[in-house]
């Protein structure tokens, strides 16, 4: 069974902004950037709240300065809006469902994962218990990254990573930050799991281990995104553990994975290729050369684990396919195209 | 005669009656100073043992129980479901403000549920839990002083109410 055509009615991104972002954001700021026009909200990446400091949103084109009169600009002068630590505080508040010891494991390591999959990093003094951190108090900054679904954005390469009915290539995506890199592999996730009938593959048993909860950007353990429904989310969960106990539990052909990085996510890779599973992961980088310099991955690049690299960009915007090289030859399958993600 | 007796009668009974319903508006206030502590009780194993947020939290601790006092909790979940953009704490006191007319809480304990609901939700669960302990150590002592404050005025009220009667029907007669 697919499930194509589900997901043509796009949800009006605005109505997402406010339902889900502006309801946990203190009421002035809130109406601030209300007022402030939606063309630039409606393509924004992170809202940047700082204490003492002008509020900063950004998108793929740079930063916007948010005025008093809840007007937008690239440059900073005059009346830009100021931040108060008070503010902060209390949209920290608002975020963490007025409950903040509910989410203390959360604000540990720095981030909490708001309803909609949205992920607000946190920073200010920590507090230190032995040589771990117990608490994050005084909160000084807040980045909202706002997460948006782009259901489709992967279809230009799925027919790269499928074959057959069935069948998926163990796959790497290599993107340099901000590039559309989670996005686009939720979308590979959605499309796995769901399968995608103008190529003809049925869907398989997908297992997503979601160690900073973005990909599935699980809320109170339930997926807020789309990511098929043959998908199992192991939610917060270190990739080695992860990929282990979902290859004992749930018996899933394909694993992805988020930013690959260590050596032990490296090993656990390599255990579930050989265990028969596929493994769609991202890594952070600009090109091939790239990550070939770094030596844990240049191993793997050349143990021939992988069969796709997908490199992408932001020249059109984010989620540019750069460029698809066939792992075995390293031969570029398809080279840039317009933008599916923007 | 006996239109007299009977008149003494029932002036007496009510006014006797009038003296019991007022002892008895005494001793409310001890018995919501106590319920207030059960649920914060409860609320303290909701925060600490289960990890949940506060709005299903206090949700969950009015669930069982349809005492006058549970109406902070409840209001101040619809406040915080509404999400027009208050913390908990301000969401805590104006339901604190709006409610406490229909209770007999005294103004030294709603001083105490305010200042209460200040830490409400903005901490760790130390924090919450210290917090919690704290509000219940002062409504204990409330609960004592007004208890202390029922024994000495129920009686009287009831005493007062018979004499009250006796003492119309004497005039009267």
């Amino acid at each position: 069974m697919t499930t194509e055509g589900k997901y043509t009615a796009k949800d009006d991104f605005s109505v997402i902004l406010e339902r889900e972002i502006l309801q946990c954001i203190s009421q002035d700021l809130r109406n601030l950037l209300r007022k402030a026009g939606h063309k630039i909200l409606a393509t924004v990446e992170e809202i940047r709240i700082r204490a003492s400091r002008p509020v900063i949103l950004q998108n793929y084109n740079g930063d916007w300065f948010l005025y008093k009169d809840g007007t937008l600009s690239d440059n900073c002068c005059g009346d830009v809006y100021i931040a108060m630590q008070e503010e902060i505080q209390k949209t920290l508040e608002l975020m963490s469902e007025n409950s903040i010891y509910a989410y203390q494991d959360e604000i540990k390591n720095g981030f909490i994962t708001i309803k909609g999959g949205h992920r607000v990093g946190i920073a200010g003094k920590t507090v230190l218990d032995t040589n771990s951190v117990k608490n994050i108090r005084d909160v000084s900054s807040l980045n909202i990254r706002i997460s948006r679904e782009i259901p489709g954005c992967s279809s230009g390469v799925a027919r790269h990573l499928v074959y057959g009915g069935k069948g998926v290539r163990n796959t790497l995506i290599v993107s340099p930050p901000q590039c559309g890199k989670t996005t686009m592999l939720r979308d590979i996730a959605r499309f796995l799991g769901d399968g995608m009938a103008s190529i003809k593959f049925r869907g398989v048993k997908v297992g997503i281990i979601d160690e900073r909860a973005e990909l599935a950007a699980c809320f109170r353990g339930v997926p807020q995104n789309r990511v098929g429904i043959r998908t199992d989310v192991l939610d917060g969960c270190p990739k080695q553990i992860g990929i282990m106990m979902l290859l004992r539990s749930m018996s899933p052909e394909v694993i992805i994975t988020d930013e690959i990085g260590n050596r032990g996510d490296f090993e656990s890779i390599m255990k579930a290729v050989n265990s028969g599973v596929k493994v769609i992961t991202s890594v952070h980088g600009h090109s091939l050369s790239d990550i070939r310099k770094r030596q844990d991955i240049s191993e793997l690049m050349q143990s021939r684990v992988f069969e796709r690299y997908v490199i992408l960009s932001c020249a059109n915007g984010p989620g540019t396919v750069e460029e698809i090289i066939d792992g075995e030859t390293l031969h570029t399958l398809e080279k840039r195209r317009e933008a599916p993600c923007s | 005669m006996l239109l007299k007796i009977a008149g003494s009668l029932i002036t007496i009974i009510s006014a006797a009656m009038i003296g019991y319903i007022y002892s008895r508006e005494c001793s409310k206030r001890p018995q919501q100073l106590r319920t207030l502590q059960g649920l914060l009780n409860m609320l303290e194993n909701e925060i600490s043992f289960m990890s949940n947020v506060l709005v299903s939290s206090f949700e969950r601790i009015c669930s069982g129980s349809d005492d006058v006092v549970t109406v902070f909790f409840r209001d101040t979940a619809r406040i915080l479901r509404e999400k027009n953009g208050m913390n908990a704490s301000e969401a805590w006191e104006e339901s604190i403000r709006g409610n406490i007319e229909q209770t007999a809480l005294n103004k030294e304990d709603t001083e105490i549920l305010i200042s209460f609901g200040k830490m409400l939700g903005n901490s760790d669960t130390e924090g919450q839990i210290g917090n919690i302990r704290l509000a219940l150590e002062q409504l204990k002592l409330q609960e004592k002083k007004a208890e202390e404050v029922k024994a000495k005025n129920a009686a009287m009220y009831r005493s007062l109410g018979l004499l009250g009667g006796i003492a119309i029907v004497i005039i009267l007669l």
